[in-house]
């Protein structure tokens, strides 16, 4: 276990040190200058442009600001955006709206896919496996674009159910962003439920327990549930990256004050640091919520160790 | 993308072979114990009695022929725009009416399936280019090159696609990049973060036929590695990866819609799907017509090659019959 752990965080590691060199490298190699960038159209005084230089340190070679940097966010400090606000403070604003956003897109998955996944699997071949085939087939080659836009003008101008744009900390506006952010995994989720369910259903443990005379309810939500669980827990972690990129449409449509918001914002005011440090941000949240995942294998399936 | 795996149509299908069912038509004669199949000829058997892949197929060919021939579909020019028809509603010219420029939105999505489906189908050979590379020799020689493959791709998969998409074509918007070099930065950005899946599922297959006996014994018989693996590993795993790259295919026209919705992929006065959708959208309370064509063009693509891979799958899946 211990030395899982060890060899994962330095594969870790190594990945996020990859991805945000990439996207550092990036977003500083560039035609555009940022002080100008941060000036507009305005001429920039020489005095103010140097001190501005040495302030945010573009007078050192790229590895060094790298490193200085990484150095950094290993303190806990993702340094400051070129509007001078501290990232650490826009990101304590901004991750807790997109991270409700995103329990909301989760529950949704979990409690509309992997429901459905489940009763699909029971009834396999009735009226309700057949339509929900093809209504997630459907819902799967929908991209968000489409969905979103349309979804908004559906249920917030033609139905006035929802607000349109999203309220600042009230949830009831997150409720209609958050399901539709869910959506897209909710038919995946599904599928996923409904094959690994079947598969089990025809398992001998099964069968053993069936013959053992434990009632059906037993048995569907202890003995097959668990053992169904693995891929669809494996989904639910791989598809939190997605989530987290599919915010940035979301959050555009309803204007909700999120990561994904943000991260446009300061991609359209070519604010390089702001773009690195969420960027960072989110990567981070990937592989944890991945190696999570990973451990999670050995609680559900004790079978599964890890040397 | 590859995940799911789905049992979808097969059961459903199966049932309504009755007795008009075509397999063995008069005529033909009936060859079906006295020659073994091959697993391909197997699967087409399976494929070519099911009407969800057949209306795929028709939706993606429909598509393809509309991106090489938009005059076949509409007579009107989609970059004849007058404000005197803004908003007009359908006539017999335009049959979807005019949006807020006053162009004519049927002809204007027509004529955006171009840009959508070259993006998407050369992004899918590059990915599928760059996956077969690296899977098949990462799985094949294993030791030290399997390790830096399987980095890499931890690396690629560790940046979502769209979060390094939109990071990526910004750069190419600050470079100045025209509408040509946007395409082609688009294609080599998808096919670039985009082979991840398919190098896996390449790579676990090449890993699996490399133990086979045949593959043993053309080994013995002295083929060189790179034989071995073009004529005995790729023809028996190449099944996967088609479908993956088929979805991918479909996801790819996806991302490029999303990135030129949030003005960073394409941006008029090139046309796509991406760019009709997210003008529409600014006034979609007056009129929605000119935002639900568009979306109904890339949802339909979109859906096609997926659901062209999904029954691909399963018919290449003999657990599933």
């Amino acid at each position: 276990m211990f030395r899982y752990l060890v060899r994962r965080l330095l594969q870790m590691i190594l990945v996020f040190v990859a991805t945000t060199f990439i996207v550092y490298a990036l977003m500083y190699w560039t035609s555009v200058d940022p002080v100008q960038a941060l000036a507009g159209e305005r001429p920039v005084n020489p005095t103010q442009k140097a001190q501005l230089i040495t302030e945010y340190g573009l007078d050192q070679p790229f590895i060094v600001r790298y490193w200085n940097y990484l150095t950094g966010l290993l303190q806990g400090n993702f340094g400051k955006s070129l509007t001078g606000r501290s990232i650490n403070e826009i990101i304590a604003e901004s991750l807790p709206v997109t991270a409700q956003l995103a329990v909301i897109a989760i529950l949704t998955t979990i409690v509309v896919g992997v429901t459905a996944g489940i009763i699909a699997a029971i009834r396999r071949g009735g009226i309700f496996d057949n339509s929900t085939l093809v209504f997630t087939l459907i819902i799967i080659g929908i991209p968000v674009v489409v969905l979103a836009p349309v979804a908004q003008l559906l249920f917030t101008i033609k139905l006035p159910w929802f607000p349109t744009t999203a309220k600042e900390g009230s949830l009831y506006s997150y409720l209609l962003p958050g399901i539709i952010l869910g959506a897209l995994s909710v038919a995946t989720a599904m599928r996923l439920t409904r094959a690994s369910f079947t598969e089990n259903m025809r398992s001998d443990y099964v069968r053993t327990a069936r013959s053992k005379g434990l009632p059906k309810r037993r048995i569907v939500g202890v003995h097959i549930l668990r053992n169904s669980l693995i891929p669809i827990v494996t989904f639910l972690g791989v598809e939190l990256g997605a989530l987290m990129a599919g915010a940035i449409v979301t959050e555009g449509v309803f204007n909700v004050n999120g990561v994904g918001f943000q991260l446009s914002r300061a991609l359209r005011t070519e604010d390089a640091p702001l773009v690195v440090g969420l960027v960072s941000v989110l990567v981070i949240i990937f592989l944890v919520a991945n190696l999570i995942v990973d451990l999670l294998y050995a609680v559900l399936d004790p079978r599964i160790r890890y040397e | 993308m590859s995940d799911f795996e789905t049992v979808a149509a097969s059961e459903l299908h199966t049932a309504t072979r009755g007795p008009a069912g075509e397999p063995d038509a008069p005529g033909q004669p009936h060859t079906m114990e006295s020659k073994p199949r091959s697993a391909t000829a197997d699967a087409w058997r399976e494929l070519r009695r099911k009407p969800l892949f057949w209306a795929a197929t028709l939706v993606a060919l429909v598509a393809v022929v509309m991106a090489a021939f938009p005059s076949l579909f509409t007579s009107a020019d989609p970059e004849s725009c007058a404000l005197s028809r803004r908003l007009a509603g359908p006539s017999a010219v335009a049959i979807f009416g005019y949006d807020v420029q006053g162009c004519d939105v049927f002809a204007q999505a027509v004529y955006g399936t171009k840009n959508s489906l070259l993006i998407g189908v050369f992004a899918a050979l590059l990915a599928g280019l760059i996956a077969l590379l690296f899977g098949v020799t990462a799985g094949y020689f294993g030791r030290w090159w399997d390790a830096i493959v399987s980095r890499v791709i931890d690396i690629v998969l560790g940046l979502p696609l769209l979060l390094a998409g939109i990071v990526f074509m910004q750069r190419v918007t600050n470079a100045g990049g025209g509408p040509t070099i946007r395409i082609i930065a688009l294609i080599f950005i998808l096919g670039l973060l985009g082979w991840t899946t398919a190098a896996r599922v390449m790579r676990s297959s090449v890993i699996t036929a490399k133990q086979q006996d045949y593959v043993q014994a053309a080994r013995m018989l002295g083929a060189s590695p790179g034989r071995i693996m073009a004529r005995h590993i790729l023809p028996n795993a190449i099944a996967p990866f088609i479908v993956i790259i088929t979805m991918a295919l479909g996801s790819f026209i996806a991302a490029e819609a999303t990135l030129s919705f949030l003005g960073v992929g394409l941006v008029p006065p090139s046309q796509s799907w991406g760019v009709e959708i997210s003008e529409a959208r600014l006034y979609m309370r007056e009129d929605f017509v000119p935002l639900a064509v568009p979306a109904t063009f890339l949802a339909l693509t979109v859906l096609a090659f997926i659901i062209l891979g999904d029954t691909i799958r399963e018919a290449f899946d003999p657990k599933l019959r």
